[in-house]
């Protein structure tokens, strides 16, 4: 059958949209990591940094912005998420693979009932453990009194662990269900025959079978556990993961650290399954080689020579690396003949900012100022303008006279009116006596 | 949703197809007859899934929404952490679950599966 071009072109485009809208916000996301602003923005495109990767930044208002290496909740919240990972991996893989042995047991009407049971937690909506898990908790540790028993319900790492346990363990049990639906029970019943016990049986037979199971489980419930966000949030109680810090980062204002965050996490997700996949590869290359051996053995033929395997193959993606490395330094030497990498590039941008922010504070004071000398030369007359009023009544402060009240008559006959912003810092002789740091005098 | 459905289109049988073209059916009508309704289990299970993972989400509500519109989660949230109403926050959050049964049963019987077929 002839390929239709409209509709393949078609399906090209619905594939580059579909993956456009997959991964477009975490390219965009990825870039902002790099720029030098305070918000994560890629138009106001100030210098090519590291710094959110590093020492972030102090702002020049004076905010704080941590960056990856100084922010130190985020590595308390990391710190906790895989301590979290760890309790949920050793706790629902074993959990998963008895119910799924379980399973293999009990006869056909009590399977489906015990079935159906064992995958309700996932229908649940995550919240909804979270809080049950917290309420029993409470309750069990106000009944416990103020031993160990009430510590431990309000622990929120321990709650956590267990909470999450509850549905990540019915993944694992979906895992090894699918795996045990093809083994072969007559190994067993050999194994049996051949005067091996039950716990041989389980040891030799059964778990090097679940082996790939056991691994992937564990490698679901390990990555659940470090992404969810529904069920830590309740049960977590005074601690906190690294889902939870990076909500609330968001929620106070969402800043370019996080997208380095993500940047990171991305690459490590990235260089795992790229492992990941060389390592299957050359599995799958070690076991063909192998068969191919074999199967000269026993043809023990010389008709068909055997082909020496080439040591150093270059594979076909190392091209596209080496494009994407070229794209790089392209890109790079760009930066650098702009001038918008390095320190230089972030002086420049901060003093900017900075100035922007003193012409502002400089035209409040200056708006204030002239306020202040209408009121002086014209008097009462200056009332009809309208700016002035925003200031509402001028004499409303004319008793007060500072924060000094040695300076109230002096002030109170106006000559020290014009100089009322000295008084911001409150008692110009507070400092008279104090004489420096250092109290050799 | 690509996953239950991949799940279900990879056991179809490519025969089935086959003998369907060859008894001169056109594509929309053998997709409408033979793979739709393989797929039936695979899309109930795929609609349950993502209407759990929407109905139960917080942390998208949470950085997406602007602050005056409240999702049930959110609602639930502000109970507990802010308010400190427990009473309050479980009776909502027992309104969630009972829906959220409800859709799950109602998926069951209008697409007549088992729960096993739905969570695969």
């Amino acid at each position: 059958m002839k390929p239709n071009l409209a509709i393949q072109a078609f399906l090209g485009l619905y594939i580059l949209i579909f993956f456009l809208y997959l991964f477009g916000p975490l390219v965009i996301m990825s870039v902002t990591a790099f720029n030098s602003a305070e918000f994560p923005a890629i138009t106001p495109w100030e210098c090519f940094s590291f710094r959110w990767f590093n020492e972030g930044k102090i702002a020049y208002d004076g905010q704080r912005l941590a960056g990856l290496v100084t922010d130190r909740p985020l590595h308390e919240g990391i710190i906790s998420s895989l301590i979290i990972a760890a309790g949920v991996v050793t706790l629902s893989v074993p959990i998963g693979m008895a119910a799924a042995i379980v399973l293999t047991q009990v006869n056909s009407r009590l399977r489906t009932l015990f079935y159906s049971m064992s995958i309700m937690p996932v229908l649940f909506p995550g919240v909804i453990i979270g809080i049950s898990t917290v309420v029993l908790w409470d309750r069990i540790a106000t009944l416990g009194g103020d031993g160990f028993i009430s510590e431990l319900g309000r622990n929120g790492i321990f709650l956590t662990i267990l909470g999450q346990t509850c549905f990540i363990s019915t993944y694992c049990f979906l895992i090894f269900v699918a795996r045990l639906q093809r083994f072969d029970t007559t190994q067993e019943e050999a194994a049996l025959d051949l005067g091996a016990s039950q716990s041989q049986v389980f040891l030799k037979i059964l778990v090097p079978y679940l082996m790939p199971a056991i691994g992937s489980s564990a490698v679901i419930a390990f990555l659940a556990s470090f992404e969810n966000y529904n069920t830590t949030v309740f049960s977590i109680l005074s601690e906190q993961t690294l889902t939870t810090v990076i909500a609330s980062k968001v929620r106070l204002g969402i800043s370019p650290a996080i997208s380095a965050l993500a940047l990171v996490i991305i690459c490590l997700t990235l260089i795992g399954a790229f492992f990941y996949e060389i390592s299957r590869r050359s599995n799958q290359r070690k076991k063909d080689r192998e068969n191919k051996v074999k199967m000269f053995s026993e043809i023990s033929g010389n008709r068909l020579v055997e082909e020496q395997p080439k040591f150093f193959r270059i594979p076909k993606s190392i091209f596209v690396f080496l494009l994407l490395l070229i794209l790089a330094v392209l890109t790079w030497q760009q930066l650098i003949k702009n001038n918008m990498y390095g320190a230089e590039c972030v002086e420049k941008a901060e003093a900017s900012k900075k100035s922007n922010f003193a012409d502002q504070l400089k035209l409040l004071q200056q708006n204030a100022e002239s306020v202040e000398t209408t009121d002086e030369s014209e008097g009462n007359a200056s009332r009809s303008k309208e700016y002035n009023d925003i200031f509402g009544d001028q004499n409303l402060f004319k008793d007060f006279g500072g924060f000094d009240s040695d300076k109230k008559e002096e002030s109170e006959n106006g000559a020290t009116r014009s100089n009322e912003y000295n008084d911001i810092f409150g008692d110009p002789n507070l400092f008279k006596n104090f004489g420096g740091f250092d109290n050799k005098e | 949703m690509i996953f239950p459905l991949y799940n279900a289109l990879e056991t179809l049988d490519t025969n089935q197809l086959e003998a369907a073209k060859d008894l001169g059916s056109s594509t929309v009508r053998t997709h409408w007859r033979i793979v739709i309704p393989h797929a039936k289990a695979g899309i109930a299970s795929g609609c349950t899934m993502v209407f759990m993972l929407t109905a139960g989400a917080l942390a998208t509500p949470v950085v997406l929404s602007s602050p005056n519109t409240y999702w049930f989660t959110q609602l639930i949230y502000q109970w507990f952490n802010m308010n400190d109403n427990w009473s309050r926050g479980s009776a909502y959050s027992i309104i969630l679950l009972v829906v959220s049964v409800t859709f799950v049963l109602l998926m069951m019987r209008l697409f007549k599966v088992t729960i096993g077929e739905v969570v695969r």
